[in-house]
């Protein structure tokens, strides 16, 4: 069962560093324009 | 608290207010009178001529009509912008979500739902599939644990992958009336984001499967008779095979073929109106076998096709899988343990893989 809970463990590992590069690239795209309700997003 | 009175008693005030009273209705009555002889004066001189609306705004085709092909998809021109602007309505989306909602969606459901009726249908009659020799209590290597680890990941990250997406499909109808619209609404977004994430360790392990087993499932000639006897299931004794079965070999190119389909079109979902690759696709297609498909596609159908695409191979790999999920676990006795310790029993794998069983002891 070790490998199991290694393979598991080396999925959220990869996602959850997946997830903070596409934060932050959300973050960076969305910078240059958001209107004040946010339906408007412009990037630059 | 402020108040206004009138003497209406005094005849001189009441003769002064009856004056005011006509002059206002002089002039009430003159502003009436003009307003529609402009108005029809405009008209002359912008020039209506045959029948044809004044200014040159409408023409005879009633504005009806107009919107119903704006309605319907007609597309206009635009100058300076993207083309695609040009369309005012894309309605190729309502079909997108009919085809979405009531034919894929139900139809992926039938395809779960018998796989699974089907499983346990098969294993009422067949029942377990057992070790003929019995256990021999001697084990042999099956799979590294490099080759384990790139499994658990790969199924894992499918599991998440499938139930968050199952989610998005059919979670308004089935778990709203369970949890309320609030949980759901978290849920699903929640969903959608580790849909997302975990979208690239599915990626990552896809290739290391690809690299490790890529050179096992090249086809062989030992693969025709293992498919002329069934995989086992037709005559008697089991039907010789390397370290995976013709069986084994559609499960892995089945898995490599359709998640390299279904990480570009989750690709084209994640980053959208980036890519093209439906238009692509559909180009060559046209060229080399004489298809008519409609190219190029606007940026809005591409996302469509994409998202109908990512679905039906999603629900091809699930119901591949469920099988898999079955014949390796309760479905045959002995094979459980190759993914798990990494042994399995020597009389397994002489039944199950005996060629490979030979190779290895050469090795």
């Amino acid at each position: 069962m070790k490998s199991v809970i290694l393979g598991v463990i080396l999925m959220v590992a990869i996602s959850a560093i997946a997830g903070v590069i596409l934060s932050t690239q959300e973050q960076s795209s969305t910078g240059a324009y958001i209107s004040s309700n946010g339906s408007v997003r412009l990037s630059e | 608290m402020f108040t206004m009175t009138a003497d209406f008693s005094d005849p001189w005030l009441t003769g002064r207010l009856v004056r005011k009273l006509l002059l206002v209705a002089a002039l009430l009555f003159v502003c009436f009178a003009l307003i529609p002889a402009s108005n029809s004066q405009a008209s002359q001189d912008k020039g209506a001529v045959a029948g044809n609306v004044p200014g040159g705004v409408l023409s005879n085709s009633s504005d009806a009509e107009y919107w119903r092909q704006v309605r319907h998809g007609a597309q206009g021109s635009v100058v300076g912008v993207n083309s695609d602007r040009g369309l005012l309505i894309q309605a190729d989306g309502t079909q997108w979500w009919q085809t979405r909602t009531n034919l894929i969606g139900k139809y992926l459901a039938w395809a779960l739902l018998g796989t699974i009726a089907l499983l346990a249908l098969f294993f009422a009659i067949r029942g377990r599939i057992r070790i003929d020799g019995g256990m021999s209590g001697v084990t042999i290597l099956r799979f590294a644990l490099i080759e384990r680890l790139a499994h658990w990941m790969l199924a894992s990250s499918f599991i998440v992958l499938a139930l968050t997406g199952l989610n998005l499909l059919y979670g308004r109808a089935l778990l709203i009336p369970i949890f309320g619209k609030d949980f759901f609404s978290t849920m699903a977004v929640g969903g959608k984001y580790i849909h997302d994430f975990v979208g690239f360790a599915f990626i990552v392990s896809l290739i290391m499967v690809a690299m490790l087993w890529v050179v096992h499932n090249i086809p062989s000639k030992e693969d025709l008779v293992w498919f002329l006897r069934g995989g086992g299931i037709i005559g008697h004794g089991h039907p010789s095979a390397r370290k995976f079965n013709a069986g084994q070999k559609i499960l892995f190119w089945l898995i490599i073929l359709c998640g390299i389909s279904i990480a570009l079109s989750g690709w084209t979902l994640l980053y959208p109106f980036t890519t093209s690759m439906f238009s692509g696709t559909f180009e060559i297609l046209n060229s080399v076998i004489g298809t008519e498909f409609a190219v190029p596609l606007a940026a809005v159908q591409e996302q469509q096709l994409a998202n109908q695409w990512h679905v039906i191979l999603a629900g091809v790999m699930m119901v591949t899988v469920l099988a898999h999920i079955y014949i390796g676990t309760i479905g045959m006795e002995g094979a459980v343990s190759a993914m798990t310790s990494g042994e399995v029993d020597l009389n397994w794998a002489k039944e199950h893989h005996d060629l490979w069983v030979e190779e290895a002891n050469r090795e």
